[in-house]
C-alpha cells in the first residue's frame, strides 16, 4: 500500500522536479513587482497599469515558455506527462474569476473600503491575511508531496509582506516588494532544481521513446 | 480465513510491474514511454509487453503521436482502468484491515491469495 502511494506521489511531484515551473512564474513575478515599484517611485499611474496589463500578460506568456522549456529539456530526458485534468474548464474557471474580479471586489471595497485601505492598519493585516491564505496551498502542496524547498518561497512570500505592514511602506510599494521578493526566491529555488535536474538527467540517447 | 480472502485480486493488476505502472497513472492523465521506463525501472521490452496486457484487459488506451519527427508512446488510463485500481485498492486495504484483527502471520499471506510462496 505504501508503495502504491509513494509511486503516485513521485508522479504527482515529477511536473515540478526540473523547476521549469518555479523559474517561469517567478520570472513573471519579479518582473510585475519591479514593474509596480518603479511605477510607485516614480509615482505614475499609466506605469502602474501598464505593469497590471503586463502581469496579465504574463500569465499565458509564462505557460508558453514552461511548454517550449518542457518539450525541450524535461521530456527528452524523462518523458511527458499530462497531469490531471482540472475538474473544472477553462471557461469556468474565466467566468470565476471574472465574477470575483467584476463583482466580489467592488462589492467589498464597497462596504469595506475605507477599513482595507491599504495604507491603515487594519487595510495592512487585511492584505497580510490575503497574502497568507493565496500561500496555503503552496504550503500544503509542499508538505503532501515533500517539496519542501516551496517552503522558501512562502517564508519569502510572508516575509515580505510582514516587512511592507512593520514598516508601513505604501500599498502599491508593498505589492511591488511582495511580489519581487517572492518570485526572485523562486527563481533561485527553480534555478537550484533545474541544476540538480540536469545534473542527474543526462539527454537520454534514444532517438524517439522506442515503444510499442 | 475471513471472508476478504474468498475473493481473488484482480490478477492483471496484481503483478507487482503492472501495478506500478497502473499506480503512476492513477494520478496523471496520460504519460509517455520513457517516463514509465524511468518510474517502473523495467526494460523496454518488458514494460511493452506489460503495457499490451493493460491493453488488452481494457485499463489502459495507447496511442501514438509524433512531436516533430519524434515519436512518443502514450498511455491513458480508461474508466474501467480507474475503477479496478479502485477496487485492488480497496481489496488490498480490506485485507491488510482483517489480517490485523486475526493476528496472522506473514507466512499465511501466500496461502490467503492463493499464490504459492
Amino acid at each position: 500500500m505504501n508503495e502504491i502511494r509513494a509511486a503516485q506521489r513521485r508522479a504527482q511531484r515529477y511536473r515540478f522536479s526540473d523547476g521549469i515551473g518555479e523559474l517561469v512564474t517567478g520570472s513573471a513575478l519579479a518582473l510585475a513587482g519591479s514593474g509596480f515599484l518603479i511605477a510607485q517611485l516614480l509615482d505614475s499611474d499609466i506605469l502602474r497599469l501598464v505593469s497590471l496589463g503586463c502581469a496579465f500578460a504574463l500569465v499565458p506568456l509564462g505557460l508558453l515558455t514552461a511548454r517550449f522549456l518542457k518539450e525541450r529539456i524535461t521530456y527528452p530526458r524523462t518523458g511527458y506527462v499530462r497531469p490531471p485534468r482540472p475538474r473544472l474548464t477553462y471557461r469556468q474557471r474565466f467566468g470565476l474569476n471574472m465574477l470575483f474580479v467584476l463583482v466580489v471586489m467592488p462589492l467589498v471595497r464597497e462596504y469595506f473600503g475605507p477599513a482595507l485601505d491599504p495604507d491603515t492598519m487594519t487595510g495592512r493585516v487585511a492584505f497580510f491575511v490575503w497574502v497568507a491564505l493565496m500561500v496555503a496551498p503552496l504550503v500544503v502542496m509542499a508538505l503532501r508531496l515533500h517539496l519542501y524547498r516551496l517552503l522558501f518561497i512562502v517564508a519569502t512570500a510572508l516575509g515580505a509582506g510582514g516587512a511592507g505592514l512593520l514598516a508601513r511602506v505604501p500599498g502599491d510599494a508593498t505589492i511591488g516588494i511582495l511580489f519581487a521578493a517572492t518570485g526572485m526566491m523562486a527563481v533561485v529555488t527553480g534555478t537550484c532544481a533545474l541544476h540538480g535536474y540536469l545534473r542527474t538527467h543526462p539527454r537520454s540517447e534514444l532517438d524517439g521513446d522506442h515503444g510499442l | 480465513m475471513g471472508s476478504s480472502f474468498a475473493v481473488d485480486p484482480d490478477r492483471v493488476i496484481h503483478e507487482p510491474a503492472r501495478l506500478k505502472i497502473m499506480s503512476a497513472l492513477s494520478v496523471l492523465d496520460c504519460a509517455d514511454f520513457v517516463y514509465l521506463m524511468g518510474e517502473t525501472g523495467l526494460t523496454r521490452g518488458n514494460l511493452s509487453v506489460q503495457l499490451r496486457r493493460l491493453e488488452a484487459a481494457g485499463y489502459l488506451i495507447v496511442s501514438k503521436e509524433f512531436r516533430g519527427r519524434i515519436p512518443r508512446t502514450i498511455a491513458t488510463m480508461t474508466d474501467s482502468g480507474k475503477k479496478a485500481f479502485k477496487d485492488y485498492r480497496t481489496y488490498l486495504r480490506r485485507l491488510l484491515r482483517n489480517t490485523s484483527e486475526q493476528g496472522m502471520q506473514a507466512d499465511d499471506f501466500p496461502k490467503a491469495l492463493g499464490t504459492n510462496a
